[in-house]
């Protein structure tokens, strides 16, 4: 052992600091495996002194870090840098305390989004944010992406359910943000959620819960094309509706899912939605025969509302599975997750379509309707070369419709490595400017996760300009009381 | 040197002013509605007030998309009317309706209803600020989901303004509820509310707000909205309720004046307003012995407490006897718990600082101010430690 991973060894046991290369190689992408960079050392702390003390030392030596949680991202938000440190958090994976009165739990960032919700289930609370990955997803990926999930729509996103965090700072500092109700001052939290690993390594996490909804109803309906299918969804909001979940899948989505979940979806249907209902029983009996009514109206050409609950669970397991069924139907496929405005929908499809028939390339549709978060699945071959290459073009000209049309480069996978060189469609010089403020406030000597959301690298120097005193300066001249 | 007010018409004047004010070494402070002109201490140096008032364009509004994008001195009402035609909502209450909209945003202005819909964290979801070196910048976007770049719109919510100025902002908006309905419960005591408060959480009911006026015979109003056969279902849960407390239940007019009472003291009744925050399982134990002991020591006082939210007003007309060293004690006995005691409004002369004591992460803080306003142009010293 070098003696470099002797002294990580020294702080986490020699079992977990990993420098054998064929163990190496599970952490040299996360699922972006398209991507794949070897790092120097991957450390497994188990406790909150542990990584502070691995932290202090990379930051000693001039070592890159990566944190990483479960390594189910979809962006390369843990992808290793050149000679980098990897702090993988999937030990740290202990419920630290459940306080149902104030419904909010505290847990370690390793703990799996799912294992939440199940552990609360006999009480009849629940963790709101629920990616398709749920039951392999780690909180601290969640907390580092913002995840969202099918369910945000009615619920919103990890950033509307985390309380406040622990977190270890570049230097090895350990803060406290948020936590308490109405916490003093700038929302650090707020910011931290979603920050993409670039601001510190979230240690704990404390998440709200919600009381089980007293009634679900779950409503499929298919539709001859995607256009009848957004029309539906656009009069199902119209019509004051706020659903838990609008999912859209389109023919090519169905036939995968069918393939690899047997759920009895037609198969000719040219889109589908997947609704969900939920709340007060008696507000849920009437807004379903809303959204049939609505859905009818529409020109929908079947209807379906699960018989059971295992049937309504076998639906579900259908669409979060989505992603993973496209290798029933490709070899390859690219994922991207690009936001629009709802209304705009039917036209950004079309115009999705379009690429994809240019190019030459299949691309599948599943994706949140409702709030306008596409995942277009480009598929290809990556044994005929040049097709990758292809299916990436495809994806980035996707992003940029969706820019074009006042929407997003992500709405839930976060913009890692993968779509850092679309931040500059998206925001101008000075607002990148503006974000890496936060940054250099947080992280001034750029440790953490470097290469990854910033286009282009940036320092954290003074700002070039006549010399003033600063705002501590001043205070301390001027006095206060 | 300071001067008459500044008026800006455009965003970009608005640039222009505070580009001169910072050139020249100057501090200064948006006004909009000037509904939370009290919050915060006073600036540690003088201040060129930048009035938002000209500021009121919808820039884009997108009712299918139920999202909207106003200038910042845009009014609570102006932005409510225009939206109220499409049958939607901005779902944050202000008493005061000509409240700015960014006014809002840097005091994170809430009201009753953040029971159910949040605060308004939970509703914007892009800012354009303009930053002290007088550079405009974005942060979000106008698409309800997005999570390019980091947050800047969470930052500047409850910033104060001390981060940048706030120039315009995206919000979600909601569906108007068909309808809403109240029940009023007569309680002997906080023990009991929290009690029904808890009770209501556990039936999966969705109250709109849970509210508690009054301090000696409390009384506790229940608001649920939506469409009506959920709401009727939920006054009837409601009802059950009570009766298995053996207390009075009644509905209420949920437009009664009686009602309005409570978003008035909230708004700005009398110069003094302060507001506990705590976790909601400390809800008897902070009315009984941190806030009723603090009354004594103001002249006409009113409280409105929200047990869901776990949150407290008290608003009166006059300081009383040694009100100084009540609120430190009320403080000091609120933050062992983990809350909070924040000065709204306090006549001069009481010198009490307006926010308690800055919490463990505030080096990052005053790291973030350094960052984006390293002279101190915005409304120095008002915040959280001096920010």
């Amino acid at each position: 052992m070098d003696p470099l991973a002797s002294r990580f060894a020294a702080i986490v046991g020699v079992k977990h600091a990993i420098t054998d290369p064929g163990e190496l190689r599970t952490y040299e992408c996360d699922g972006l495996a398209g991507f794949r960079v070897r790092p120097r050392i991957v450390v497994l702390p188990r406790t909150t002194a542990e990584v502070s003390a691995c932290v202090r030392l990379a930051h000693a030596e001039g070592l890159s870090i990566v944190p990483r949680g479960a390594g189910t991202g979809l962006s390369g938000g843990a992808l290793p840098t050149e000679g980098c440190v990897v702090v993988g958090l999937s030990r740290m994976k202990d419920f630290l305390a459940v306080d149902l009165p104030n419904r909010r739990m505290r847990v370690g960032p390793g703990v799996i989004n799912l294992d939440i919700s199940k552990r609360l289930a006999a009480d009849g609370y629940y963790y709101a944010p629920d990616p398709s990955s749920q039951s392999v997803c780690s909180i601290g990926g969640n907390v580092a992406e913002n995840s969202g999930g099918a369910h945000c729509l009615k619920y919103g996103f990890t950033v509307n359910h985390v309380l406040g965090v622990t977190m270890v700072l570049a230097d090895g500092t350990i803060v406290e943000l948020g936590g308490g109700v109405d916490p003093l001052g700038y929302d650090l939290t707020g910011v931290v959620v979603g920050s993409e690993g670039l601001l510190g390594i979230v240690t704990e996490v404390t998440v709200r819960l919600l009381r089980r909804p007293q009634a679900t109803r779950t409503i499929f309906a298919t539709f001859p094309s995607t256009d009848e299918a957004g029309a539906a969804v656009s009069a199902i909001i119209a019509a004051g509706i706020v659903p838990a979940a609008i999912e859209m899948m389109d023919q090519l989505a169905v036939e995968a899912i069918v393939a690899s979940t047997h759920v009895d979806w037609p198969l000719d249907a040219g889109a589908s939605l997947l609704i969900d209902v939920d709340g007060i029983s008696a507000e849920v009996e009437y807004t379903a025969d809303v959204v049939i009514d609505l859905v009818t109206k529409a020109g929908a050409i079947e209807i379906r509302t699960p018989r059971d609950d295992a049937e309504r669970l076998l639906m579900w397991k259908g669409r979060k599975g989505a992603f993973a069924a496209m290798g029933r139907i490709s070899p390859n496929y690219y994922v991207q997750d690009g936001v629009i405005p709802r209304s705009e929908i039917v036209t950004v499809l079309r115009e999705i379509a379009r690429l994809g028939s240019e190019s030459g390339l299949r691309v599948a549709n599943v994706f949140h309707a409702g709030d306008g978060n596409l995942h277009p699945l480009v598929l290809y071959d990556g044994r005929i070369p040049g097709e990758e290459a292809k299916a990436e073009y495809v994806g980035g000209e996707i992003l940029k419709i969706c820019v074009r049309h006042g929407g997003s480069i992500t709405g839930e996978h976060g913009v890692g490595h993968d779509k850092a060189i679309y931040m500059g469609d998206l925001f101008t010089d000075d607002d990148l400017e503006t974000q890496h403020f936060v940054r250099c406030a947080f992280d001034p000597s750029r440790s953490f996760n470097p290469g990854k959301v910033f286009p282009t690298p940036r320092l954290c120097g003074d700002r070039p300009g006549v010399y003033m005193p600063s705002t501590s300066e001043l205070a301390g001249m001027a006095g206060r009381g | 040197m300071i001067d008459a007010p500044q008026k800006p018409a455009t965003i970009e004047d608005l640039v222009r002013t505070i580009a001169s004010i910072e050139r020249a070494g100057d501090a200064c402070a948006l006004v909009g509605g000037a509904s939370e002109i009290g919050l915060g201490n006073p600036p540690a140096r003088p201040v060129q007030t930048i009035e938002t008032k000209a500021l009121a364009r919808i820039i884009d509004y997108a009712p299918s998309d139920q999202t909207i994008t106003v200038e910042a001195g845009i009014t609570y009402d102006a932005l409510q009317a225009e939206v109220r035609k499409n049958g939607q909502f901005l779902a944050v209450d202000s008493a005061y309706g000509a409240a700015s909209i960014g006014g809002m945003v840097a005091a994170n202005t809430w009201g009753r209803r953040r029971t159910k819909y949040g605060t308004i964290k939970d509703l914007i979801v892009g800012v354009g600020i303009v930053r002290a070196d007088g550079t405009r910048a974005r942060g979000g976007g106008k698409v309800v989901k997005n999570v390019a770049g980091f947050d800047l719109p969470k930052l500047m919510v409850g910033s104060l303004g001390t981060l940048g100025a706030i120039a315009e902002a995206t919000f979600r908006l909601h569906p108007l509820p068909e309808v809403e309905r109240a029940v009023g419960f007569t309680c002997r005591d906080h023990a009991l509310i929290q009690t029904i408060a808890s009770e209501l959480i556990a039936h999966a009911l969705e109250p709109s707000s849970v509210e508690v006026l009054g301090q000696e015979n409390p009384s506790l109003v229940v608001r649920f909205d939506g469409f009506a056969r959920g709401v009727a279902d939920q006054i009837d849960a409601a009802l059950a309720i009570a009766r298995a407390h053996a207390i009075t239940v009644d509905e209420l007019d949920a437009t009664a004046i009686g009602l309005a009472d409570a978003a008035q003291i909230r708004a700005r009744t009398g110069p003094v307003r302060l507001q506990f925050a705590f976790l909601p399982s400390m809800y008897a134990h902070v009315m009984n012995d941190i806030v009723r002991p603090l009354l004594r020591a103001f002249d006409q006082v009113r409280v409105v407490a929200s047990p869901a939210i776990a949150a407290v007003t008290v608003s009166a007309l006059d300081t009383a006897n040694q009100s100084e060293s009540a609120l430190i004690e009320a403080r000091a006995a609120i933050e062992a718990e983990g809350g909070s005691l924040v000065i709204h409004a306090m006549p001069v002369g009481i010198g009490v600082d307006a926010w308690g004591t800055p919490p463990p992460a505030f080096a990052l803080m005053r790291a973030l101010k350094d960052r984006f306003d390293p002279h101190g142009c915005f409304n120095p010293g008002r915040f959280v430690g001096g920010l």
